[in-house]
């Protein structure tokens, strides 16, 4: 049996972390309740997010992160305004901009909003706290047969 | 190299393989399930969006259309999308069953005929609905909307057993997999049965190809990086409308069948988000209790879901960006929520790219734009009588309920998948899954293509099959079937 390869995301450094922090930081600046994109470190969940993507995927969305995230804050903030606004054209004019969307502001929010950092002062997820988010579900043996 | 042979190859192991799995275990049958996604206990299933969509779905959540109007959800998981969804367990209407006839020539397709196999599988799920005693503040802003603006509402039924609402449960942690075993999943209900009959399953299996010959179906693919293969007396595409076309397609079948990939329709919907001065707790409780039926919006081809998601699909599908999108996140408890799901008419094709990747071409056309507008027009209406301060409808459409790409029907050049469930001109392989369905229902596809794996079972046994009973707890004995 041949050994296995390494996805594509496993190449995901700590470059591609900052360079999705400073557009998360565009999206998700934080405020006096919810803690910016960065502040989270929910950058580090991207390889995480994007295991099951498609590998072709994987190395464009890596690609993607390294070119936007190196532009100047204000041109990030405007790539993304022109994103939202183009996100219901009709057809194939909006494509570029809803896989954009897709990609960009699709794995900021699942990294930020997915409950897993661990920035509160008592260990759990600051950003649930902000949104006073929590799922409750008795499990036993039971159950889960 | 030696193959086991088996009597049956099912490839997936959704609403179609799941139950057809286990019609054909229990009636004696040496069968293998293949199966791309993993095998979970349920306890285990992910707690969170992020792990729920990069582990159980395609492509790690959403597929994009060619267009990108819409993103396409498919379940990547022992129990395929019946993991995933939210099991509501609707019979299709004579609106939809009639079209079929038409589409396909196939007289059976009535509500009269289907009533027996729906019957069947029935017999042997959990159905509920939720009492409203224990409904949300989502669902019942969506009942007040509703009756005061005098359109007909009914209580969705749903395949659950056990949700113990009352208990503090949130069933909306269920998208991801329920962790008690409530949800009549695959993976909770037909496939656990099946194994007990000895169904072998191998999981994280993808599968290339298929090759037909005189004596069987041989099924190639890998799991992990090894190359695999099985070999069958009968093979069963059981993939999903994605899965089965693209598999069809992958092994050399497009010129053959030149009704492959054609008709490929799915539910569009499009979500809309209302915020309330008080908290809605839409998250909290029991999950989706009501549903539209209201015989105006059957005709005008929608129907209004009373759906809400995690922080993570929220944030996604709400509009704007900085503070406006952080000033609607901080209300997360604030929002209520209702989707336009659209009757598809307009038609997609599917074909193999290159490297082997499936193209997905589905574009809104102008009768799943105008049947959006007017659903949304209701919802806007829903929101306005009962006091919402501000609604927001998502940008980005959701494609869900796949369907089409093999339609079953009578002529060869308009369908690939004859009444007895054959691929037309290879009568050892066959396709039971919503890849079946000549057009859109409109009605949540789940418990029909249940049915109509009861109708295959029957079909590749040959004799009737009784329900098992199991959920009633009845005891039958197992049908001595005769291949």
């Amino acid at each position: 049996m041949s050994r296995p390869s390494s996805p594509p995301i496993a190449a995901f450094s700590r470059r591609h972390e900052q360079a999705l922090a400073r557009i998360g930081d565009v999206l998700i600046p934080g405020d006096d309740t919810l803690p910016s994109y960065s502040e989270s470190g929910a950058a580090a969940l991207a390889p995480r997010a994007l295991a099951g993507a498609r590998p072709v995927d994987q190395v464009m969305m890596m690609r993607l992160i390294t070119v936007v995230g190196a532009l100047p804050r204000p041109l990030i903030a405007l790539m993304l305004l022109l994103i939202r606004a183009g996100l219901r054209l009709p057809g194939l004019v909006g494509a570029p901009a809803r896989l954009l969307d897709l990609a960009l502001k699709g794995v900021i929010m699942n990294t930020y909003y997915c409950g897993l950092d661990r920035t509160a002062p008592d260990g759990s997820s600051a950003v649930f706290q902000a949104l006073d988010f929590r799922l409750q579900m008795h499990v036993d043996d039971e159950d889960a047969r | 190299m030696t193959l086991s042979r088996y009597d049956y190859i099912i490839v997936g192991s959704g609403a179609g393989g799941g139950v057809l799995a286990f019609h054909l275990s229990r009636a004696g049958k040496r069968v293998l399930v293949l199966e791309a996604g993993q095998r979970w206990q349920a306890k285990d299933y992910p707690d969170n969006e992020l792990d729920a969509s990069a582990r159980l779905m395609w492509s790690g959540g959403v597929e994009p259309s060619h267009d990108a109007s819409l993103m396409l959800m498919r379940g990547r998981v022992l129990g395929g999308g019946t993991v995933i969804n939210q099991c509501l367990l609707d019979r299709f209407d004579s609106v939809a069953l009639d079209d079929w006839a038409e589409r396909s020539s196939i007289d059976s397709f009535n509500v009269t005929a289907l009533g027996r196999h729906y019957d069947a599988v029935e017999a042997d799920l959990s159905l509920q609905s939720i009492p409203e005693s224990d409904w949300n503040g989502n669902a019942r802003i969506y009942a007040d909307g509703f009756d005061q603006l005098g359109y007909r509402r009914a209580p969705l039924r749903r395949g659950q057993s056990r949700c113990d609402v009352s208990a503090g449960n949130d069933c909306m942690r269920c998208l991801g997999g329920c962790p008690r075993s409530s949800k009549q999943s695959m993976a909770a209900t037909f496939l656990p049965r099946a194994e007990q009959h000895g169904l072998e399953i191998v999981t994280g299996c993808h599968v290339h190809g298929v090759v037909h010959g005189s004596a069987g179906v041989t099924v190639y693919g890998r799991v992990g990086q090894e190359q695999v293969q099985f070999f069958g007396a009968q093979c069963v595409l059981a993939a999903g409308t994605l899965g089965s076309s693209r598999i069809l397609m992958n092994s050399g079948l497009t010129h053959a069948l030149p009704a492959l990939g054609k008709g490929f329709f799915c539910h569009p919907q499009f979500v809309t988000f209302a915020r309330y001065a008080e908290p809605v707790d839409a998250h909290r409780g029991s999950f989706q209790a009501l549903k539209s039926d209201d015989p105006r919006f059957r005709a005008a081809g929608f129907k209004l879901e009373n759906v809400f998601m995690g922080p993570v699909a929220a944030a996604y599908l709400l509009p704007g960006g900085a503070q406006m999108h952080q000033r609607l996140m901080r209300g997360y408890r604030h929002l209520a929520c209702i989707e336009v799901a659209v009757r598809d008419v307009t038609p997609g094709r599917l074909s193999l790219g290159r490297n082997g990747q499936l193209n997905i071409r589905k574009s809104l056309g102008a009768p799943e734009r105008r049947r959006a507008r007017e659903g949304l027009q209701v919802i806007r209406d829903i929101y306005r009588v009962t006091g919402a301060k501000e609604v927001m409808q998502a940008p980005t459409g959701i494609g869900l309920h796949l369907m089409g790409g093999c339609a079953q029907g009578v002529q060869r050049d308009t369908s690939v998948v004859n009444p007895e469930f054959a691929v037309h001109g290879m009568p050892r392989l066959h396709v039971v899954d919503g890849s079946l369905f000549p057009s859109a229902p409109g009605i949540n596809p789940s418990l029909t293509i249940m049915a109509l794996a009861h109708r295959a079972a029957e079909a590749l046994l040959g004799c009737t099959l009784p329900s098992a009973g199991i959920a009633r707890g009845q005891s039958i004995a197992i049908a001595e079937a005769s291949a």
